[in-house]
């Protein structure tokens, strides 16, 4: 949609790059949708496997029946409780975890203090993902519905949108695995093995630091080069 | 025979026809800067192993597969004690895949130039680095209660260094002998001329690996238990020959073949000697690896073998039939009509 967008504001290949755009809003708005759905059986087997995860997801430092959903909520880990709990949705926790408005869902303190998560990393990466996710479903039924106008060149506000938009499915699905491997700490198969337990005796500091330092070096450069040959396939369009 | 014992002989197979599958397209990157002339010919070579490089990976990934299912101590022990290697394989492997797929994508000849670089160092990497490890498996690792007691370093000793080099010339004449049954005019004909010269120094370098093995390595100690392994280094000196004879009377496809019998049981050579151990400990062969001590368990190693009497035929079918429809020599034309070519 994004390279769609930045097609027919400079009024390339118009009918093209329309259809094209219909054809990315429809899958767009079906996929953003679809997403929900898959986020909530996740979370409901992340309820169920990973208790001490889905606690730092919410920030839920109690043990609760009907948890309510706050939406603004600012964690004070050190004071194992929350600065600011504000415009709470009763129950929704609860729920959306497990189907039940009044279900019992287990908060930190449950966990012995070092077999919790990080809970500022696993909280905002999650409410981000959680966003954007919200933010994909708007952008494109907005752009779904305004596409079927024929009226889409005189958007340039949505369209301009859509170009920004581009990184942000990315950079969701990197939030999301932030939340699953940083909510699984300190195990690294959960419940059985920490991750402290499994490093490799035969690997050195400094050898992990040479491998660390070399794939972000040799992955970095691949990452600039593939940016900018999907950018110049991306303005070059269809070939005449 | 006992499953562990089965396991160990598809360990080596696997291992051995990854480097004949792999082993030539690795062969094409190590001779880029020298053979191909200019950027047609540098397609053209590329081009060639367009089709099928990928795919031949598939058997590092069962070979390092199988060592993680059926032997995961010696998998831990391996990848961890030569880290720093299996690292730098890892990245020559990533660095010409890339250089594959994105040196066509500019016309800029820095560009190009900086990728025919990349796939050139990745190929002579890879090849030389799994040389120098099996090489050091071969001869044995300095082992003791606490683990691998060598460094990086160390693994770069005379018969490390030895099978390094042998295996960048076993893997470039490979190499050579595919660009010769592959491509045509100027480029074949040049092909052709090296396979004969890179067959000088495999030789060479083959006879050396020989001595420093009866020498520096148990490996042939174990062949005097068992004679009939004698026929694996006889096999090498027939293929050597029949690849020697094949070049020099033109017949390149038998040539191919005859390489890449000459790859496998080299490779099966200083695998058959090893056996029972897997990784052998210097100096106190107590610590040694072997595949009991490093086994996973009967029933993990009896669910493998169906795995694998299922899958590993797939897998060769469908290569062959890759083989198949990509077969006859690559022209300019299809590379001026194929706009996926590289």
């Amino acid at each position: 949609m994004g390279i769609s967008a930045w097609h027919i504001l400079r009024k390339n290949h118009l009918p093209l790059f329309k259809k094209s755009f219909r054809i990315a809003a429809t899958f767009g708005l079906a996929s953003s949708l679809l997403v929900v759905l898959v986020g909530d059986f996740h979370g409901a087997e992340v309820g169920k496997a990973q208790p001490a995860k889905l606690a730092a997801m919410e920030s839920l430092w109690e043990t609760e029946r009907g948890v309510p959903f706050y939406l603004l909520l600012v964690p004070d880990p050190t004071n194992e409780r929350n600065a600011v709990e504000l415009l709470g949705i009763p129950k929704m926790v609860s729920f959306l975890a497990f189907k039940d408005f009044n279900a019992e869902v287990k908060g930190l303190k449950e966990f012995p203090k070092e077999e919790r998560p990080p809970v500022w990393e696993t909280f905002l990466s999650f409410r981000l993902m959680v966003a954007l996710g919200g933010l994909f479903i708007l952008l494109s039924a907005l752009a779904f519905f305004l596409s079927r106008k024929e009226a889409l060149e005189r958007q340039p506000l949505l369209l301009k949108a859509l170009i920004l938009a581009l990184p942000l499915p990315y950079l969701a699905g990197e939030l999301g695995w932030i939340v699953a491997e940083v909510g699984r700490q300190p195990w690294i198969v959960y419940g059985v093995l920490k991750t402290s337990e499994a490093v490799s005796r035969g690997v050195s500091a400094f050898q992990a630091a040479v491998s660390l330092a070399g794939f972000t070096l040799l992955y970095g450069i691949l990452w600039v080069i593939n940016i900018y040959l999907l950018a110049k396939y991306a303005r070059k369009g269809p070939e005449v | 025979m006992d499953y562990q014992s089965l396991w160990f002989v598809l360990w080596a197979v696997l291992w051995a026809i990854y480097f004949f599958m792999d082993g030539f397209d690795l062969g094409v990157g190590i001779l880029h800067p020298f053979l191909p002339r200019n950027d047609f010919e540098k397609r053209l070579a590329m081009n060639s192993i367009g089709p099928v490089w990928d795919g031949n990976k598939v058997w590092l990934v069962t070979a390092t597969g199988v060592t993680f299912a059926a032997f995961p101590a010696a998998f831990a022990l391996i990848f961890s004690a030569l880290y720093l290697p299996i690292l730098l394989i890892l990245f020559g492997l990533i660095v010409r895949g890339a250089a594959l797929e994105f040196r066509g994508k500019s016309d800029s000849p820095v560009w190009r130039r900086g990728w025919d670089m990349a796939f050139f160092l990745g190929s002579l990497t890879t090849a030389f680095l799994f040389g120098v490890l099996f090489g050091n498996i071969f001869q044995g690792l300095p082992l003791n209660s606490q683990g691998y007691q060598g460094g990086f370093f160390s693994l770069f000793n005379r018969y490390g260094l030895l099978t390094g080099v042998m295996f960048v010339a076993m893997l470039g004449g490979h190499g050579a002998i595919w660009l010769a049954v592959k491509t045509g005019d100027e480029l074949g004909a040049r092909a052709r001329k090296l396979a004969m010269k890179i067959w000088a120094v495999l030789v060479v370098t083959a006879a050396l690996f020989f001595v420093n093995t009866a020498f520096s390595t148990s490996i042939f100690a174990r062949y005097l238990n068992n004679y009939i392994l004698l026929l694996l280094p006889a096999g090498v000196l027939a293929s050597l020959l029949g690849m020697g004879m094949s070049i020099m009377s033109k017949r390149f496809s038998a040539a191919f073949f005859a390489s890449g019998a000459a790859v496998i049981l080299i490779v099966m050579t200083g695998f058959a000697g090893l056996y029972p151990q897997l990784v052998p400990a210097r100096p106190d062969a107590l610590y040694s690896l072997t595949i009991y001590n490093a086994a996973a368990s009967d029933y993990t190693l009896r669910i493998l073998t169906v795995i694998a009497a299922i899958f590993v035929p797939v897998v060769a079918v469908y290569q062959f039939w890759v083989y198949r429809i990509f077969r006859g020599t690559v022209t300019g034309e299809d590379l001026r009509d194929n706009k996926e070519a590289y």
